[in-house]
């Protein structure tokens, strides 16, 4: 049992992880392998949160959220629970479903132009609604799946295909820190940005996704990890050259560090106390009684009366006019 | 389910097709303000091509209701949510600033419906891990045949959910077609029109998708001129006119700016045009 138990763990350790499929059935041709290019971030990052999830025992549990980018298709990969959202709307989807469902563990994976660009606004809410899920933040300074155009992560002065003269600082301004922005904010638990760029950043990446889903497990509240991650095929690179520049140059315009840690720290009630729960009875009452109100027969009035009758917004003072 | 009026509602665009594309059951409420742009917030029925035609990319369906009471508006909510259920589909309540800030009687069942399990939901559980939500086809033939699956699902929608109410039509001459709050103005017409001795009815929408489409062409083939009361450009008219396929004449009666026809005006405006028409006179434009 014990040798059954073991050599399991290796199989998970060394090979494929339980919360990938054998084979990629969805896919269909080429079963065996992802879609991503040769050195890509994206696989590194996702096997990592695969073997994590075998880590942790949460396979069932699991509902993946892919984005629109170059992840689009994590469902082919994950066997977990998938839902494939619209474009930046993946905080927004995990929040319904922290809302819907208490013992999902929520994974929100999306890419810089996904999250930082289109879905800003759902990250940032989000964030600071406390929502007890996991962000799983992929940095590649580039609009990969579109064939790499300039994202709001790109550094100044890099070429990509809609600046070929390189990022300028007047007419395109800086990158944004998306985790210098979630520090801002005083809801997220745990908020760090890890790269992959080399095998020690990789196994960091690991600790930090671990730490992420761990969070949520605990019912802490809202973790950020962001991960710069190589593109070689839209940097232009080989995928030796793409790791050297995610550690030399990207890293430089965005620190690795940890923001912020909870350390199991749980925040203060009042963020974590859910919904009271409107049973049958309750939402019966709410409504029927509403329709009792009794009409009582008034005197008329001896003067003329003026009435102003206002409120039409709904908004209680007629304030349009 | 979620609630909001025009502005809000083209905002979500994007969302209602994907909720098509994924089959998601959803109830969406619009209650219709004047546009466009951010127009005022008295009513028009102009979000009707938006809502009634999809609002969003992709060819898909809503089913819209319509009420013309606050009584109907707690019947269709309740209403919806079944369909919705039923059919994996986006439900729609159709309504207008005036229906929508109206106080009135309600008989609330006590009743509390509960939708079942769903085979094809992500619960977070082992049952249900193997399943996915999402709106991506990328092989041609999939979505080729997953769109002619969602058409087969709204032809089912036309033949078990066109719903609507006719009032005094039989013997009508002239057959007012109206919902909403428009609907409400033009019974007290068609109530005055009889009282002057002009067969008068009214023919009211409560499904604006499914449009009652055989019923108006009915109308149309028994030569009745249908007159098109409505707070837009003549969106749910050019409906009308598709469904009467040239068989009769279509009069519009047509109010936008968030201003509503009064009951003595559009009495004046009909009966204007009927003479005119007996006269040989064109349809009103």
């Amino acid at each position: 049992m014990l040798d059954q138990h073991n050599s399991e763990q290796k199989h998970v350790r060394y090979g494929k992880a339980r919360a990938f499929y054998p084979t990629f059935e969805r896919k269909g041709s080429g079963d065996l392998v992802t879609h991503y290019c040769p050195g890509c971030g994206h696989g590194v990052a996702q096997k990592l949160i695969a073997s994590v999830i075998d880590d942790l025992g949460i396979q069932d549990r699991t509902i993946f959220l892919s984005p629109v980018g170059c992840a689009v298709f994590s469902y082919y990969y994950f066997d977990t629970g998938n839902i494939q959202c619209s474009h930046g709307r993946a905080p927004a989807v995990a929040t319904g479903v922290r809302r819907t469902l208490d013992d999902a563990i929520i994974i929100s994976y999306q890419g810089d132009g996904d999250l930082a660009g289109i879905g800003m606004t759902e990250i940032v809410h989000a964030a600071n609604r406390g929502e007890n899920i996991t962000v799983i933040f992929i940095n590649n300074a580039i609009y990969g799946m579109t064939g790499g155009q300039m994202a709001p992560t790109t550094p100044v002065g890099r070429k990509t295909l809609t600046t070929p003269f390189g990022r300028e600082l007047i007419r395109d301004g800086r990158p944004i820190g998306m985790a210098e922005l979630m520090e801002s904010l005083s809801t997220p638990v745990y908020i760090e940005r890890c790269s992959l760029a080399t095998v020690k950043d990789v196994m960091k990446t690991r600790k930090a996704i671990k730490k992420g889903l761990q969070n949520q497990i605990d019912h802490l509240g809202f973790s950020f990890i962001e991960i710069l991650s190589p593109c070689p095929t839209n940097w232009r690179m080989t995928p030796v050259q793409a790791c050297e520049w995610t550690k030399n140059e990207l890293a430089a315009v965005f620190p690795l560090k940890v923001f912020r840690e909870s350390h199991g720290k749980k925040p203060p009630t009042s963020l974590i106390t859910p919904f009271p729960f409107l049973d049958d009875a309750s939402l019966v009452e709410l409504l029927v009684n509403t329709g009792d109100v009794q009409n009582e027969p008034q005197n008329s009035l001896g003067i003329t009366q003026r009435v102003k009758i206002s409120g039409f917004g709904g908004q209680g003072v007629l304030s349009a006019g | 389910m979620t609630a909001s009026s025009g502005p809000g509602i083209a905002l979500m665009g994007e969302g209602l097709s994907y909720l098509a594309g994924a089959r998601l059951p959803s109830v969406v409420i619009d209650m219709q303000r004047s546009g466009p742009g951010l127009g005022n917030i008295w009513p028009e029925q102009s979000d009707y091509n938006m809502v009634v035609k999809g609002g969003g990319h992709g060819n898909y369906h809503n089913i819209v209701l319509a009420p013309g009471s606050v009584q109907e508006m707690f019947d269709f909510t309740r209403k919806a949510f079944t369909l919705a259920d039923t059919y994996r589909m986006t439900v729609f309540i159709l309504s207008d600033a005036y229906i929508g800030q109206m106080m009135e009687p309600v008989d609330i069942t006590s009743e509390v419906l509960h939708g079942d399990h769903k085979d094809w939901a992500v619960y977070g559980d082992a049952a249900s891990r193997a399943n996915l939500i999402s709106s991506i086809y990328m092989n041609t033939a999939l979505l080729r045949a997953h769109n002619e699956h969602l058409q087969e699902i709204y032809r089912q929608v036309e033949q078990e959910q066109v719903d609507f109410q006719q009032t005094l039509t039989e013997d009508a001459d002239v057959v007012f077609v109206a919902y909403g709050i428009a609907a409400r103005i033009t019974l007290g017409v068609v109530h005055k029109l009889r009282g002057k001795g002009i067969k008068a009815g009214l023919f009211r929408p409560k499904t604006l998708f499914p449009f009652p489409r055989r019923q108006i062409h009915d109308l149309a083939l028994q030569g009745k001129t249908l007159a098109v009361v409505e707070l837009s450009n003549g969106m749910m008219a050019d409906d009308v006119q598709l469904a009467a396929d040239g068989q009769t004449r279509i009069l519009r009666y047509l109010t936008m700016g968030g201003e509503t026809p009064t009951v003595e005006g559009l009495i004046a405006d009909v009966t204007r045009d009927l003479a005119s028409l007996e006269w040989g006179g064109g349809a009103h434009a």
